[in-house]
């Protein structure tokens, strides 16, 4: 079976379907919609590779993720989903997001903007 | 009983400017009626500057971005002419008052309306008029674009609908002018959100511009990111009432615990929030004024309407444009250094999802507040001397009402 993430990383290729997610406004609602335990699960997974995974993405030119070809993206996309579920983890919330937060079904995520 | 602002402060925050006739009991339910905004909007924002983009929205000759600014009763085309002078204009056809475009973003050279096809260049004149001879005694000279005043500043448009404004740009914002160059104007943006809140403006502005309450409603996103062991209540270090604006400083904590993602963002650039990098050399002069030991960054009021909180490799901006005396557009805008390379790129998604999650906490008090203080149960706020900040707004906005 072929990886669809760089050679390296075949193992994080099960979380690419449900956190390979290219915006952040997916990304934000997958977090909260998951239980705590399944963002646990994939931070948990993305975080003894992270630094392997920023090292391989630095050997592209620029910072540009169009630029990068498909499984490189795809782990570029993982990476981007690692800080997202970063704040419920590592502040040890009991929920994926905190009660006294304005709802995020309110909260619009205006492009254009100069980064992705 | 209110007392005097300027007497009785005690504590370690460093005061500068006029603090006389400052309230710190205020009735603020008579400040979000109805009655008091049409006031606003005549008094305030129709005579005020307000920062409505940036230059790098139109980029290019002809760059254009339409805008909609219910508060003052106005549609505007934001557009840099051939000559590259930005200007703005009422989104007024001047034959029958058609809207010119209908909103967005775009380049145009001329802009033609889609009613009977009259077009105007994009500097404003009236170039064509169609079947022109069925009309007598037309002086195209005097019907061009109608004009609103328009100036930039280190990279921020600004426009006044009073039709000879009192003051310059640069009068306007003061002092506040000088010691941010080169600041502003390199920097990205990095992340952009917008609410509506069922909220007065003013309660919602209000909202940002003091740090007591960053200990309690951020416990969850920055427990530790202020204050610390040699400043436990967060006092301000530095705290400046101007003419029109305000802007005071954020202490850092400089115990601040830095927490496993966090860890690996500040490995691949530089630390921002809720860290904070204390090496200030080669920083814009009016950035952290007070020289303050440990500082996160500073906070400006732009009276009315705009905050900016800038830091070392970041600034925050917000924005509150009233869409009714209830009811409030609040756009976030994250600015930041350009990424260079990937590594830097999601450094920078740690810090732009931390803030965000900050900042959703922030605006999740502010339908409360307009819901109690319409309610007129309470018939007061009490204002500890570090919410200073909102007793000035008030003065200010009082200043203007009255003139």
């Amino acid at each position: 079976m072929t990886s669809n993430l760089p050679d390296g990383f075949e193992a994080l290729a099960t979380h690419v379907a449900e956190w390979g997610l290219k915006t952040e406004r997916e990304r934000h609602r997958k977090r909260v919609a998951s239980s705590l335990a399944a963002v646990r699960t994939f931070n948990q997974a993305l975080a003894p590779r992270i630094h392997d995974i920023v090292a391989y993405l630095n050997k592209f030119p620029g910072a540009d993720p169009d630029e990068l070809p498909p499984p490189a993206r795809s782990l570029y996309n993982l990476a981007l989903a690692f800080m997202e579920t970063s704040h419920p983890i590592d502040l040890n919330w009991q929920r994926p997001d905190i009660d006294d937060a304005f709802p995020i079904d309110r909260l619009e995520y205006l492009s254009p903007i100069d980064l992705r | 009983m209110s007392t005097s602002l300027e007497t009785q402060f005690q504590g370690d925050t460093h005061f500068h400017g006029d603090r006389s006739g400052l309230r710190d009991v205020l009735a603020l339910r008579d400040k979000i009626t109805p009655a008091a905004f049409e006031r606003e909007r005549e008094k305030i924002f129709k005579k005020s500057w307000l920062m409505i983009g940036h230059t790098s929205d139109v980029p290019e000759d002809g760059s254009y971005v339409v805008r909609e600014l219910p508060v003052v009763n106005a549609s505007l085309i934001v557009i840099r002419g051939r000559d590259g002078k930005i200007r703005s204009f009422h989104n007024i056809c001047r034959h029958r008052g058609n809207k010119l475009i209908r909103g967005g973003a775009g380049c145009k050279s001329t802009l033609t309306c889609g009613f009977h096809g009259w077009t105007f260049a994009n500097t404003g004149q009236l170039l064509g008029i169609t079947d022109e001879g069925q009309f007598h005694n037309l002086d195209k000279d005097k019907l061009g674009l109608i004009e609103v005043a328009t100036e930039t500043w280190q990279g921020f448009i600004f426009v006044n609908f009073d039709p000879q404004p009192k003051e310059t740009l640069v009068q306007w914002l003061g002092e506040l002018a000088q010691g941010y160059d080169g600041y502003f104007d390199k920097q990205v943006r990095t992340a952009r959100y917008r609410v509506r809140v069922r909220c007065n403006w003013n309660l919602a502005v209000n909202s940002f511009t003091e740090g007591y309450h960053t200990a309690y409603i951020h416990r969850n996103t920055a427990p530790d990111y202020q204050g610390g062991k040699g400043n436990p209540q967060r006092h301000r270090p530095f705290m400046q009432l101007l003419p029109r604006h305000a802007r005071y400083s954020a202490p850092a904590n400089p115990d601040h615990k830095i927490t496993p993602a966090e860890a690996v963002a500040w490995t691949y650039g530089p630390k921002m929030l809720p860290a904070a990098d204390f090496d200030y050399t080669g920083m814009a002069p009016a950035l952290n004024p007070g020289r303050a030991q440990y500082w996160l960054f500073d906070v400006i009021e732009w009276f009315p309407n705009v905050l900016i909180l800038p830091g070392k490799h970041y600034r925050v901006e917000l924005e509150f444009w009233p869409l009714s005396a209830a009811e409030t557009e609040l756009t976030v805008t994250a600015w930041t250094y350009a990424p260079q390379n990937f590594g830097q790129r999601i450094s920078l998604e740690f810090f732009r999802t931390r803030l965000r999650e900050i900042v959703r906490e922030d605006m999740n008090t502010l339908e409360a507040q307009q819901a109690a203080i319409s309610s007129g149960a309470m018939a007061e706020v009490h204002l500890s001397q570090q919410e200073l900040v909102l007793a000035h707004h008030y003065r200010v906005s009082e200043a203007m009402l009255n003139a």
